[in-house]
């Protein structure tokens, strides 16, 4: 297959020469059960073609990759116990990438469980009025047209 | 929608610091940020979660979000980026109104994504079995076709890589 790595674990899974849980492939995207699932039905959605991060992926295969994690997050509440799921998407180190190949986690989550977000985790650091329009001027000349 | 903060952010009558906008969707900052250029991308259009929202509309809230991702990095100047978006209030979603954070992180913060939070509940093979294909059993649209056999005989073939793993990287099983 066209655009892989040949050391990306995640490549192999896609590839098929490491066995995975395959739930559901398309010609973009490939998802597949996480080994150390937070929940039953906890999945990983990646781009068939190696990127490592959501910023190094191709705009035009964005939407595909995403419809793929869409299709899976129905497939969760309609196919099993969950009540909601979690969408997580960690770009480097610091946000706890591991695995350097762009991907989705799927979480399932259940009503008997805390409701817990990651931006319910981090606590808040307030911003003043003056900041938060330095940090608007600058994100707006940074994000790509 | 008539209730809908963020409708009414999208719209307008609801001020906000906005740093992005296109046909179909609206980015601000978060007013209780994480981190400085906490961002949050909602549609435009008022949909609940991931599983109200149409194919076309979905790939273009992504194609903003890359876009969105990439801005609050360089702008932010942080290397890590975590985005998440919940639905469901047992995921913590607290608006109805589809939306992602964008959220730049520190080296200080190192490993704390939602993932790393959840404590992992192991299943056994046959449990992993089941769940997989109820999931795939429960995909909407088309299937994708069989690979070619010839094809698939060959990949089966290659055992796992057992090999020693660069430090840090996630300890992967293949007992299956």
């Amino acid at each position: 297959m066209a655009g892989q790595v040949n050391d990306c674990i995640f490549c192999r899974i896609v590839r098929g020469t490491i066995k995975s849980w395959k739930v559901y492939e398309d010609k973009w995207a490939t998802a597949f059960l996480d080994i150390n699932p937070r929940n039953p039905g906890h999945t990983i959605v990646v781009s068939n073609s190696h990127h490592e991060t959501i910023m190094d992926l191709p705009e035009e295969k964005a939407g595909p990759l995403f419809n793929a994690v869409r299709k899976v997050s129905i497939a969760i509440v309609n196919g099993t116990d969950a009540d909601g799921v979690s969408i997580a998407q960690s770009s480097g180190a610091s946000a706890g990438q591991l695995i350097r190949h762009v991907h989705f986690h799927v979480i399932p989550r259940f009503s008997d469980q805390d409701a817990v977000s990651i931006e319910g985790i981090l606590p808040i650091k307030k911003t003043t009025d003056a900041e938060r329009s330095e940090i608007v001027k600058k994100l707006m000349s940074k994000i790509p047209k | 929608m008539v209730d809908c903060i963020f409708c009414k952010i999208a719209g307008g009558e609801i001020p906000s610091k906005k740093v992005y906008e296109d046909s179909s969707s609206f980015a601000f900052l978060d007013i209780n940020p994480r981190n400085p250029g906490h961002t949050v991308l909602i549609s435009k259009k008022h949909v609940q979660d991931i599983f109200s929202i149409g194919e076309s509309e979905a790939a273009e809230l992504m194609k903003a979000l890359r876009r969105v991702a990439i801005g609050v990095q360089k702008a932010s100047g942080t290397k890590g980026i975590s985005i998440s978006q919940s639905n469901g209030q047992v995921a913590g979603q607290r608006i109805p109104h589809i939306h992602f954070h964008i959220i730049p992180r520190t080296d200080a913060e190192r490993g704390m994504g939602l993932e790393e939070v959840l404590p992992v509940k192991k299943q056994d093979d046959a449990s992993m079995y089941s769940m997989a294909k109820k999931i795939a059993d429960g995909i909407p649209g088309e299937k994708i076709a069989e690979e070619e056999p010839s094809e698939k005989a060959t990949e089966e073939q290659e055992a796992p890589e057992r090999g020693p793993k660069p430090p840090g990287k996630q300890d992967i099983n293949f007992d299956f």
